[in-house]
Parts: C-alpha cells; sequence; structure tokens
C-alpha cells in the first residue's frame, strides 16, 4: 500500500513545486513586461539607443563577470530559480509575446495609443529591452550551472546554449557599432562621399568609380490580352509565348507563329531594325491566324521603355497581342576603387555576390529603374559590421548543436 | 510541362495512395505490406516526376511561388508519412499525413501557378535551394508532430494513456525543430550575402522567429516529463497555427505588405 501511495505522492509535491515555479517565473515576467510598458508611455518621447564601442563590450563582459560571480553562488534561491525550466519557459514567452505584436502591428509611426505604448517600435522600446535582458540573464545562468559540472555529454546542450547567448549578446549590444553607407554612383565619375543612415553626407577614405552598369535580361513574353483593360488572356496554370519559340501559340481562336525577334531593336521608318543605341526594346514579328474566319494578321509588337511606348498588335475588336516587360536575371557593376589617384583596383559586384573594400563590405543594391539597362546610375550600399564575426561563432554553435539534437534525437534522454 | 498537366499527377497519385491505404485497412497482413508500400512509393514518384519536368522546362529551382512549396510540402510530408508508418506500424499517421498531402495537391489543382521562368537576382544564390528545402522539412515534420500532438489531446480527454505518443511527439519536433533551426540560420547568412544584414525584422522573419520560439517553449516546458502534459499537447497544436500563418497567411497581414518574403503568384 504504502509502495503505491509513495510516487504519487512524490509526483504530487513535484507538480505542486513546479506550477509554483511557473507562477513565480510568470509573475516575473509579466511584472517586467508591465514595468516595461509603464516606462515606455512615461518617457514616450524618449528613443533607446543601445551603447556604441567600446560601452557595449564593457556590457558584455560585466554581465559576463556578473554570471560567473553569481554562478559561485549557486545555492542561493534566486540564482537557482533563475537557471530553473520555467524561469527559461517564462523568459521565452514574454518576448514572444512582443514578437508576436510585432507580427501584427506593422513597426511605422503612427499616432495614437499603439505609439503611446510603443508597441509601434517595439525593438526600441523598454518593454523589449527588460524581456530580452531577462532572457540573457536566464539563459546565462543556465550555462553557468552546467559548466560548473561540465561533462562531455553536455556538449550540445552547450553549442546550443552558449551558441544563442553569444549570438542574442553579439546581435543586439553591437548592433549599435554597425554602420551603413549609401553610395551613388555615376558613370565615369569618381565618388568619395556616401550618405549615412541619418542622410549626412560622410567621407570615405576611398574613391569608387563606376565603369559599367550592365543589366542581363530574361527574354520577353507574348500573350493575348483584352483590348479594353488589358488584361492577359490566360488559363491558369498555363504559359506565355516565349518569344524564342519556333512552336505555334493557340489561344482562344487565335493561332500565332514568330517570324522574327530582335532582342534589342529600334523603330525607324515604320520598321523594327537591329541597334545597340540607348533605349532599343525588344521586339517580335508575328503572324496570328484565326482558326474560325481564317482571318490573318501580320505584324510587330514590343515592349515599351523610358523612350518608346509600347506596341501592340491588334486582332480583334476584342483582343491584342502584347510583349511583356522584360525582367532582370541580373545586374552588375563594373567599378575602380581608388585608394590615391595612382593606387587603385577594379572589380564587379552584383545582388548576391558582394565584395570586401578596406574593411567594407560592398553591395550592389539598385540603379535607376526608369531606365533600366540603360542606367547610368548604380547605387551601393557599404556596411561595417565589426561584432559580424561574433555572430557567426554563434551561428555556427548553434548549427552544430542542431546537428547533435538531429543525430541524436531524444535518445539520450 | 506547365501546372495545366498538374491535375493529372494529382489524381493519379491519390489514387495511388488510396489503393495502398485501402489495401492496408483491408487485407490486415504483416506479410504482403510491402504491396502497399510499392502503391504508396510510385504515388510518390508521380508527384517527384511532375516536379523534376517542372523543373527542366523551369529552367530555375521551382521554389519560388506558394503552389511550389505546396508541392515540396506534399512529397516530404508523404515521405515522412510513409517511414513513420514502416518503422513504428503507426496506421493513423500514415493516414493522417497523406489525407494532408492530398488536401495540398488539391488546393494546387484548385490554385496553379502561371508559368514564369523569371527568378529575381537576389534569390539567385547557392542559398535559396538548402534554405527552401530545409524549411518545408520542418515544417513537414512539425505538422507531423501536431497531428500527434492533437490524436493525444483526443485521447486524453477519453482518458487513455498518452504517455506513448507525447514520446513520439517529442521526437518528432526534435526533428522539426532542428530543421528549423537550420532553415532560419542559414536564411540569417543568406540575407546577409544578399542584402547586408543576417536580420532585419522583415515581417516574414518576425513570424519565422516566433514559430521558433513557440516550440522551443515546448522543448523547454517538456523537459519535466511527468507534468502538465495536457499544456503540452495544447502548446503543440496551437504552435501548429503559428506555423501556418508564417507559412501561408503571411501574404495577408497587414503588418507584412512590404515584406520581400511574399510569395509572388
Ligand atoms: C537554440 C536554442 C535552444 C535549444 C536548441 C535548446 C535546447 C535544450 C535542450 C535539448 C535541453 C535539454 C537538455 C538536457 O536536458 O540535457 C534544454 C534545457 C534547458 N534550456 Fe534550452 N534550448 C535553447 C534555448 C534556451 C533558452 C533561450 C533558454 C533560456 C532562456 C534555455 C534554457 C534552458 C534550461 C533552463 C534548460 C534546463 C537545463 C537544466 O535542467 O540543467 N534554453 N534546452
Amino acid at each position: 500500500m504504502l509502495l503505491l501511495i509513495k510516487p504519487t505522492l512524490k509526483r504530487r509535491k513535484n507538480y505542486l513545486k513546479c506550477s509554483l515555479d511557473y507562477k513565480g517565473s510568470f509573475l516575473v515576467a509579466t511584472i517586467l513586461l508591465i514595468g516595461g510598458f509603464i516606462l515606455e508611455t512615461i518617457l514616450h518621447e524618449y528613443r533607446i539607443t543601445l551603447p556604441k564601442w567600446p560601452i557595449n563590450l564593457y556590457i558584455i563582459l560585466g554581465l559576463i563577470i556578473c554570471l560567473f560571480v553569481s554562478g559561485r553562488f549557486l545555492k542561493s534561491k534566486v540564482i537557482t530559480w533563475l537557471s530553473n525550466v520555467p524561469a527559461a519557459v517564462s523568459a521565452i514567452s514574454v518576448v514572444a509575446i512582443l514578437v508576436l505584436m510585432m507580427g501584427f502591428i506593422p513597426q511605422q509611426r503612427q499616432e495614437g495609443f499603439l505609439q503611446l505604448f510603443g508597441l509601434t517600435h517595439i525593438k526600441n522600446s523598454w518593454p523589449y529591452l527588460f524581456s530580452t535582458f531577462y532572457l540573457l540573464m536566464v539563459l546565462g545562468f543556465t550555462i553557468v550551472k552546467r559548466l560548473n559540472s561540465f561533462k562531455l555529454k553536455n556538449i550540445a546542450f552547450l553549442l546550443n546554449h552558449l551558441g544563442l547567448w553569444i549570438l542574442l549578446a553579439a546581435a543586439s549590444l553591437g548592433s549599435a557599432d554597425m554602420k551603413t553607407y549609401n553610395l551613388y554612383l555615376m558613370l565615369d565619375r569618381a565618388i568619395y562621399h556616401a550618405e549615412d543612415a541619418n542622410g549626412v553626407m560622410q567621407q570615405m577614405p576611398f574613391a569608387v568609380k563606376l565603369l559599367d552598369f550592365d543589366i542581363d535580361e530574361y527574354p520577353p513574353s507574348l500573350g493575348i490580352v483584352s483590348n479594353d483593360n488589358f488584361k492577359l488572356n490566360i488559363k491558369k496554370g498555363d504559359k506565355l509565348f516565349e518569344v524564342n519559340s519556333k512552336e505555334t501559340y493557340i489561344n482562344g481562336d487565335w493561332q500565332i507563329n514568330i517570324i522574327q525577334y530582335i532582342a534589342e531593336a529600334r523603330f525607324k521608318n515604320n520598321i523594327y531594325e537591329t541597334s545597340t543605341t540607348m533605349g532599343a526594346t525588344p521586339a517580335a514579328e508575328i503572324k496570328a491566324t484565326n482558326t474560325v474566319t481564317g482571318v490573318e494578321i501580320k505584324g510587330w509588337v514590343s515592349s515599351s521603355n523610358f523612350l518608346y511606348p509600347v506596341k501592340t498588335l491588334l486582332l480583334d475588336e476584342k483582343y491584342s497581342v502584347a510583349m511583356t516587360i522584360p525582367q532582370p536575371k541580373k545586374f552588375s557593376s563594373k567599378i575602380r576603387i581608388f585608394k590615391k589617384v595612382s593606387d587603385y583596383y577594379d572589380a564587379e559586384i552584383a545582388v548576391n555576390e558582394p565584395i570586401n573594400v578596406y574593411g567594407f563590405k560592398m553591395y550592389q543594391v539598385g540603379y535607376d529603374e526608369e531606365k533600366g539597362k540603360w542606367s547610368k546610375i548604380s547605387s551601393v550600399q557599404l556596411i561595417r559590421d565589426p561584432w559580424l564575426p561574433v555572430v557567426y561563432i554563434g551561428i555556427f554553435m548553434i548549427l552544430l548543436g542542431s546537428l547533435y539534437l538531429l543525430w541524436m534525437g531524444k535518445a539520450k534522454n | 510541362m506547365t501546372w495545366l498537366s498538374f491535375p493529372l499527377y494529382a489524381y493519379l497519385t491519390s489514387a495511388l495512395w488510396l489503393v495502398g491505404i485501402l489495401f492496408l485497412l483491408f487485407v490486415q497482413s504483416k506479410k504482403y505490406s510491402w504491396f502497399s508500400a510499392v502503391f504508396l512509393i510510385l504515388g510518390i514518384g508521380g508527384l517527384a516526376c511532375f516536379t523534376i519536368n517542372l523543373w527542366i522546362s523551369l529552367e530555375r529551382p521551382p521554389f519560388r511561388t506558394l503552389a511550389e512549396t505546396r508541392l515540396w510540402y506534399s512529397i516530404f510530408l508523404s515521405v515522412i508519412g510513409i517511414i513513420v508508418y514502416y518503422r513504428w506500424k503507426l496506421f493513423w499517421m500514415l493516414a493522417y499525413t497523406l489525407s494532408l498531402a492530398v488536401l495540398f495537391l488539391f488546393i494546387n489543382v484548385m490554385n496553379p501557378d502561371t508559368f514564369d521562368k523569371t527568378l529575381m537576382p537576389a534569390l539567385q544564390s547557392l542559398w535559396f535551394i538548402p534554405h527552401v528545402v530545409v524549411y518545408i522539412i520542418a515544417y513537414a515534420f512539425l505538422a507531423v508532430s501536431s497531428l500527434t500532438g492533437m490524436k493525444g489531446l483526443v485521447l486524453k480527454h477519453k482518458g487513455y494513456p498518452v504517455e506513448e505518443i507525447i514520446k513520439l511527439a517529442d521526437n518528432i519536433v526534435y526533428l522539426g525543430f532542428a530543421f528549423l533551426t537550420f532553415g532560419l540560420l542559414f536564411g540569417a547568412l543568406w540575407a546577409k550575402e544578399a542584402w547586408g544584414h543576417y536580420w532585419s525584422w522583415d515581417p516574414k522573419e518576425t513570424w519565422a522567429f516566433l514559430t521558433w520560439m513557440v516550440y522551443l517553449i515546448y522543448i523547454h516546458f517538456r523537459i519535466n516529463k511527468k507534468i502538465m502534459v495536457k499544456q503540452s499537447l495544447w502548446i503543440l497544436s496551437l504552435a501548429f497555427i503559428v506555423l501556418l500563418i508564417c507559412w501561408l497567411g503571411i501574404n495577408y497581414l497587414p503588418a507584412a505588405q512590404e515584406s520581400i518574403h511574399v510569395y509572388s503568384s
């Protein structure tokens, strides 16, 4: 009899203690959240700015020392509680609640009570600051507790938790040191002034000259559009007619064949001819046959650009043939980077292919979209992020930790 | 190959799966269960065939649009269901995953994509395929874990013991969560290459982070195995709603109108 009762009693006790822990933890988390919101309404005109180098480094070092020193007194009630699962769940939960709000409320300035409570700029609000700090502390104590009794089989635990701590600390406290500059390059001009995040022009330690800007485009397609609203007449799931196709395109009563396609053409003396001058558009000469009436129509279609209007081919009172505007496949800039007038090198950048320039990373961002591939402007971004290596260490630790989770599953328990 | 020929494949696959399932249901012989495996795998083969053909004719990886991701989802979900069945003999799991896969196939039959070869420059990266594939695998596992969670809730409600089923759910969550973490971090590494910022709180990123945190809560909630089983099952079931909003609902959220991640249609 006793044998039967004992475990259930123990379980009940366990349950009571644990649910008390959860109540306590969520109480603390809620107080932090509400306190944050109150502070936000009181200080609502004040914007939190995170500290820059080297203050942020001191804060991180201070946090680490603080965690280790108090780790020595791990027996103390507060710290045992802070490194427990209920505290962890409560900390992740408050951050999740704030992120949930971020997911529903557009994060841009709008007057009203949302603004007053900081809900339109959550990641710069007091409740967010408090709850991420709480998360960092709980996570930190959890790690220190494990480190005190380190065993090799804790390695996955440490990779995940320490990795996340490093990632969070470096990404949040390091964010103030991230510098972004916009550079607007113009063909054949050396530029050494860039716009910083506040729109102020700053002189760079080097100059950049745009040698060439180039866009690769996908070939356009043809489609049949209705005359009154220019909507494509196409069955869901079907495809448009490719300009390079040798086949016949059938749409309703109409059969279309392409006689010739010119990738870069200009309209002169009533015909399209190959040309490489600025503003040349793709153009196709087509033959359309009506399978019911036998009517045959021949003519040119071309897409529009900043120079030429769109040219469609009228089929009947309802439909015309039109060409889509070519979509960019790749855009890239050839640039020359000067340290001094006589000290330079050439490079090429494209989207997804940034380069390193004297401690900055340089990204292709945009171009003059109206001019398209004839753009003489290329905008690039220079980004310096000194904490990036630390963030990457965190990321790779978590990747390894997750790999371990994947490998072992829950088997170890 | 365009989406116009998709209904044919969707019907064929569904029919093959139906035969496989019915066979298991009515011929409850261990000896011949390989027979239904043939039908189930042939069904996946049909989908794979369509996908490969689509990939070839698009001349780009078919991961860009919502219909394309749903296609992959059906494939991974059915693969997981079949593995789970033959490994752990859970018939209901097979039935659920295949139903979900068929549901997604039929959404695609009703809502096919316009054939479009173009791929914007930002998506042309080595990260594109791993990022999306890993996410879809995660979603498939987590869907299965939530189905398990809901099954557990029903059992619990009827007064049956749920230890076994929640243990199974835990295992699947661990797998799904590891893939989810990969997806999130691959995304960050890619974003750094493409835009210069590994995290910009784009609405899709916000929701992806939220999804990740909800499963993180579940994992930690479950460390003390003995208690609050019912709450755990609820968290697991609700987590899936967050996941679905992240994946499918993001196109409709007011906060997401400027997202770089909204799928084109
Ligand atoms: C990458 C994210 C994370 C992963 C993959 C993860 C995973 C895990 C796993 C698998 C365990 C059980 C390990 C074991 O018992 O050996 C665990 C325990 C724990 N985790 Fe996490 N976790 C993560 C983030 C966090 C965060 C953000 C917190 C706190 C804010 C946290 C706090 C804890 C605590 C307190 C424990 C219990 C430790 C103990 O009992 O000694 N974890 N975590």
